[in-house]
């Protein structure tokens, strides 16, 4: 790659191939902007956007901001260069998605919000979104370490021990598989809140996928690195946190994985039954008031959460594994 | 030098396995066997003859059905550091960079504070200095092999089990650490059982070497390997022994 002094420093000049995608992502948006503010809104009737054009103002700032750093940083560069097709379709869509709404009205409301509406809902209401959010992070986060915690010493102990196997296996096999929805009932009666019962619910979905996850990855560990441990004179302590473990971190993480993905699940279910908050308590909420927008913009947050979890989980994965070969990807 | 005290004896050894369709499998049947301190000894023969089976009895992976094994006088009850096993393949704990492999033993029974020396000891004696970061998916088969000798030497055993350390090396590669091997026995005096397929190994490594028929696996030949070292394995003599070796090995 060819570089020069310049004024601000040392210049990597970008790849004419790598220009064009980035010049072609901010047309796009500036595209998708003079189209929002050249066509006229009609539906419903004196509707005016006020969150959407400013949304794709600041995108085309960031990209345009990012594109700019990533003549000196080569880092954001490959970053920002990779996402081009992905913005451009997200832009076409969300331009088609307004046609069809607050341009044309051909999706009628309350069913089918405009993107200004739904990015409104978050913005207006912001308070009991933030405290929803915090309601629904902290259940999640309470149940998930619960059910990580015995979802290891389960499935240790299933996947170490043949005695533990033996009366621990019927068990998870009976109540792992039934969606945790449907204790719900007898979890809110049982348990002396219903905090404490959706905790459960959600530790329960955390805990089955985890347990069977580990135990069947402790059963496949080389025989030959469980011996040889012993050889060199390791406690059976010893060879369960050192070489048991790193052995099965991989399934560990899936495990998580998995248990991350359904608790969110429990958590909605949790969350339209008992506790009286949290996003899945809005959703149930706003369905019943035919406010649409309101559980677009929490599906959104709901993405969101997600997405921040599940990127801690796996950069943990990368760091945690990084003498492996193949890196998992996410 | 030590005074020769450490000894090994098996008599009548016998270990089977049960098959999936019901039937027994002899591995060790009848196995008669001694040696004590300092000696290198080769088990020979074809796959199935329970050479490897016998390895893991000494080791105290395995019990044996019949028979009396005993280690200076003890019977052989479970796995111990000082009776250090060398697995066919390196199987070197990929998590571990190579220093970590090396120290896990010493790690494992707490003798880490005050052998820490050691460890630094046996990587530059395997020729590994420079290596001590690597993970094992960074380095050579060549490599791994003297990684995973250097974590067995790293607990100073009495006795040294291999079980074909070697057999998935280049034949220069083998060459270099079969000489690394010897220098070791030269230093440290251990008992040493080597399990292997390649005759020529065990005529350059061994004093003795006991030829094993298959199924059941038991000892046909004890061939002792008079010749001084370094062995020259071009010489007429080096050469009239892996025949002796190659005749006990043709049995019905």
């Amino acid at each position: 790659m060819m570089s020069t002094e310049s004024v601000f420093g040392k210049v990597n000049f970008i790849e004419a191939k790598d220009a064009l995608k980035l010049l072609a992502a901010l047309a796009a948006i500036a595209v998708a902007i003079g189209f929002d503010a050249l066509v006229p809104t009609v539906y419903p009737e004196g509707y005016v956007e006020r969150y959407y054009p400013i949304f794709l103002r600041i995108l085309f700032a960031a990209y345009l901001a990012l594109s700019v750093l990533s003549v000196w940083f080569p880092g954001i560069r490959r970053r920002v260069v990779r996402y081009w097709g992905l913005l451009i379709a997200l832009v076409a869509l969300l331009s088609l998605y307004t046609y069809q709404t607050t341009k044309t009205g051909n999706l009628l409301l309350p069913v089918m919000p405009s993107p200004d509406a739904i990015i409104a809902a978050v913005f207006e209401d912001g308070a009991k979104v933030w405290k929803n959010f915090s309601a629904s992070f902290t259940l999640l986060l309470e149940g998930v370490a619960c059910g990580f915690v015995a979802g290891m010493i389960y499935g240790t102990l299933m996947g170490y021990s043949r005695f533990f196997n033996y009366w621990l296996q019927p068990i998870i096999k009976v109540i792992g598989p039934v969606p945790s929805t449907a204790w719900m009932a007898i979890a809110m009666v049982l348990a002396p809140s219903s905090h404490i019962a959706s905790v459960f619910l959600v530790a329960l979905t955390t805990w089955f996928p985890l347990s069977v996850n580990l135990s069947g990855g402790i059963r496949g560990v080389r025989k030959v690195y469980i011996e040889r441990a012993q050889i060199m004179g390791a406690s059976p302590l010893h060879i369960i946190l050192h070489v048991i473990y790193p052995a099965v971190l991989p399934n560990i993480f899936t495990g998580l994985f998995m248990g991350l993905c359904f608790s969110m699940t429990s958590l909605v279910g949790a969350e339209t039954l008992g506790v009286q908050a949290g996003l899945g308590w809005v959703i149930n909420y706003a369905q019943g008031w035919n406010e649409f927008d309101l559980i677009f913009s929490t599906i959104i947050i709901f993405i969101l959460m997600a997405f921040v979890l599940l990127t801690i989980l796996f950069k943990c994965q990368k760091h945690l594994m990084k003498w492996s070969k193949g890196a998992i990807q996410w | 030098m030590v005074v020769s005290n450490h000894h090994l004896i098996a008599q009548g050894i016998k270990r089977a396995f049960k098959t999936d369709d019901g039937t027994e499998l002899v591995a060790l049947s009848d196995f008669d066997f001694e040696v004590k301190q300092g000696e290198v000894v080769a088990l020979i023969g074809p796959s199935g003859c329970g050479k490897s089976t016998f390895l893991r009895l000494v080791a105290g992976l395995d019990t044996p059905q019949s028979g009396e094994l005993t280690y200076n006088g003890s019977p052989i009850t479970g796995p111990d550091p000082n009776r250090g096993f060398v697995f066919q393949q390196a199987n070197l704990y990929p998590w571990l960079t190579v220093e970590k492999n090396v120290a896990f033993g010493l790690k494992a029974n707490g003798t880490y504070k005050e052998n820490r020396h050691r460890v630094q000891e046996m990587i530059d004696l395997m020729g590994l200095a420079g290596f001590e970061k690597s993970y094992p998916h960074q380095i050579s088969g060549g490599m791994a092999a003297r990684v995973a000798i250097a974590q067995t030497l790293v607990m100073d055993p009495d006795v040294l089990l291999l079980d074909e350390p070697l057999s998935a090396l280049d034949a220069f590669t083998r060459a270099v650490i079969q000489d690394e091997i010897l220098a070791m026995c030269v230093k440290f005096k251990p008992i040493v059982l080597l399990v292997t397929h390649d005759i020529e190994e065990a005529v350059y490594l061994a004093d003795r070497v006991v030829v094993l028929s298959p199924r059941p696996g038991t000892k046909v030949a004890e061939i002792p390997v008079d010749l001084p070292h370094p062995r020259d394995r071009i010489s007429s003599e080096f050469i009239a022994k892996r025949h002796e070796i190659l005749d006990a090995l043709r049995f019905e």
